[in-house]
């Protein structure tokens, strides 16, 4: 059986991967969709520093966010002052899993919109739709699938994240320690092999559901713009 | 711009390396810009839409001046306020069809009903895109488009891929609402039938540049592009009234001219496309009896154009504007004397008359 520790493990990753993915999807929704329909100068960087978090490693996330949320920078100071400074809390593990979640749920998004027939935003312009109704009534429907398969890998890569949490949150059990860092402190500790074991499942368990979710939706996803076009 | 158009159009724009221009007036009702595939109409159409925008030139609809690249700054509207309908019809596929309609449309919901009844898309209101049908859904997509109130409707092939029956009923609703809402309507399309069955006026694009244009008739008179249409022979395009049945027969009216024709079912009062080739047309200085040709229309010789071993002779109908174009040998012709201005019988085979279309009944208030 599970421990206490582990228990609230569980809980505080659930509670974190949740807050990342739903305080992220916005922002990817809107970024995914602004990449996705609009042409540029300087896309190609914008795309670039959507994607850093993909390929740096996670530490240096990690640390970019302390040193700038943290209360030894500048604004990192007034959010102290503001009561409202995320580092070492499990608002910081938060932001680093949404952070580091960020670039997948583009790119799952940003596919969706990608995909829509070019007709139907054609046809909107000569229908003098505007914009903003456009996206709400006509893209935002038909990319639904892609949206939730992006939020469902977005999930799976926060309840995972490690390196950026763990260099901006801290491991301090009961407050920011989730499942992957219980699972490193059981690794360390003399004896901890068994409990090292149940996390590793733990940890494999909603990460595994995740992904076939995610691909289960993005196959429907394909299906149905097939039929639509 | 002539006190008739509606729009004035001088557009240049790249066509696989070349430019092409395309400049003509567009006039009230159905106009068809027919041409070969490739020859420029789509991407002219997506010009006046402003879905392209590197073009250049002129494009002035009703009074206002939507493109103008020579102009100090360049003029060039985005939101242009013509409507499009394409190949595909790209029915929003999350909404309902009454969705889709609504989402673009000005008109107001007695104005929408009346629309709805003409067109006959009460029953799909409440249907999704991917239960219509190709016939079904090219209604809709029309009927969307007129919704929006657009200063021009462009209709880009919009019957490809339709059977006949279904092809018919469309061209015959285009033609419906070009007259009542009064919108003029551009018509795209590579087959002739489709100009034959909807259109009153005509423009032959070819390799991006309008090589023929005026009326449907007057298009299909010029030998030159009738044979670019594939026509082997001119005729003529006449709209005719149904005022009865006769042995078997329609009696329709032609200008004030009966002309009997064919019973294919068609009700008293329906309005009806017919065309008749020229070599169906035989002429006569008087009226003859004994004959089994039931239709005699009297006429003056207009105009006589000879050709190498025939010639072709137009006739101004009695007590009408209308025109007839008949084939006939030189030899007949020299046999006759036929002088302009003389009295001749237009001799039709009721057989002879082709039906190309049946208008629906029109409403009795205009749409607005």
């Amino acid at each position: 059986m599970l421990s206490a520790v582990e228990i609230e493990a569980l809980g505080l990753s659930f509670k974190v991967a949740l807050t990342a993915t739903f305080v992220a999807l916005p922002f990817a929704i809107a970024v995914a969709y602004w990449l996705a329909r609009t042409e540029f100068r300087g896309k190609i960087f914008v795309d670039t520093l959507v994607h850093i978090p993909l390929v740096v490693p996670p530490v240096v996330v990690g640390y970019v966010l302390l040193i700038s949320l943290a209360p030894t920078s500048g604004f990192g100071l007034w959010l102290a002052e503001m009561g409202l400074s995320p580092a070492f809390k499990w608002q910081g593990a938060a932001i680093a899993s949404g952070v580091m979640a960020f670039p997948l749920m583009v790119r799952s998004i940003r596919q969706a919109f990608e995909a829509e027939a070019k007709e139907y935003a054609e046809v909107a312009e000569t229908l003098s739709i505007a914009r903003w109704t456009q996206f709400r009534r006509i893209s935002l429907p038909l990319a639904y699938t892609g949206i939730l398969s992006g939020a469902v890998l977005g999930f799976a890569r926060a309840i995972g994240e490690f390196g950026a949490t763990i260099t901006f949150a801290a491991n301090i059990p009961g407050l920011t320690q989730t499942l992957p860092l219980a699972l490193y402190s059981a690794a360390q500790a003399p004896g901890g092999e068994a409990a090292a074991t149940r996390l590793a499942l733990l940890c494999l368990i909603p990460a595994l559901a995740s992904l076939f979710a995610s691909e289960w939706l993005f196959r429907r996803a394909r299906r149905q713009q097939g039929a639509d076009q | 711009m002539t006190a008739q158009s509606i729009a004035k159009i001088d557009v240049s724009w790249t066509m696989n390396g070349r430019s092409a221009r395309a400049a003509f007036d567009l006039l009230p009702g159905v106009t068809a810009l027919i041409g070969r595939s490739g020859a420029g109409k789509t991407t002219l159409a997506r010009i006046l839409c402003g879905l392209k925008q590197n073009a250049s030139g002129y494009f002035k609809l009703s009074d206002r001046q939507l493109l103008q690249t020579s102009a100090a700054p360049p003029i060039c509207e985005k939101s242009r306020n013509v409507g499009l309908v394409m190949q595909d019809p790209a029915l929003f596929p999350t909404m309902t069809v009454a969705d889709n309609i609504a989402l673009g449309s000005v008109m107001l919901p007695e104005e929408l009903e009346t629309l709805f009844a003409v067109t006959g898309t009460e029953t799909l209101l409440k249907r999704m895109p991917k239960t219509l049908s190709g016939g079904e859904a090219r209604r809709v997509a029309i009927v969307r488009a007129m919704a929006a109130k657009p200063a021009l409707l462009i209709l880009d092939e919009p019957m490809t891929g339709l059977d006949p029956k279904r092809r018919r009923e469309i061209m015959a609703l285009v033609r419906t609402l070009a007259h009542t809402s009064r919108t003029p309507v551009l018509l795209i399309t590579h087959q002739l039938e489709e100009m034959l069955f909807a259109a009153d006026n005509a423009l032959l694009i070819d390799d991006g540049e309008i090589i023929a244009r005026g009326s449907v008739n007057d298009v299909l008179a010029e030998p030159e592009t009738a044979k670019l249409l594939g026509i082997d022979d001119a005729g003529t395009l006449l709209t005719a009234t149904v005022s009865g049945r006769e042995d078997h027969l329609l009696v329709t009216d032609i200008g004030g001219n009966t002309l009997y024709i064919s019973d294919d079912g068609e009700p008293v009062g329906a309005s009806l496309r017919l065309r008749i080739m020229a070599r169906d047309i035989a002429l006569s200085p008087k009226k003859l009896a004994h004959i089994s040709v039931l239709n005699q229309l009297r006429g003056t010789v207009a105009a006589i154009d000879p050709g190498q071993s025939d010639d072709l002779i137009t006739v101004k109908l009695a007590h009408s504007s209308l025109t007839l174009q008949s084939r006939i040998t030189r030899k007949s012709c020299n046999a006759m004397g036929l002088n302009m201005g003389d009295t001749v019988y237009c001799l039709i085979k009721a057989v002879a008359v082709k039906e190309l279309i049946r208008y629906p009944s029109l409403p009795s208030e205009p749409l607005t």
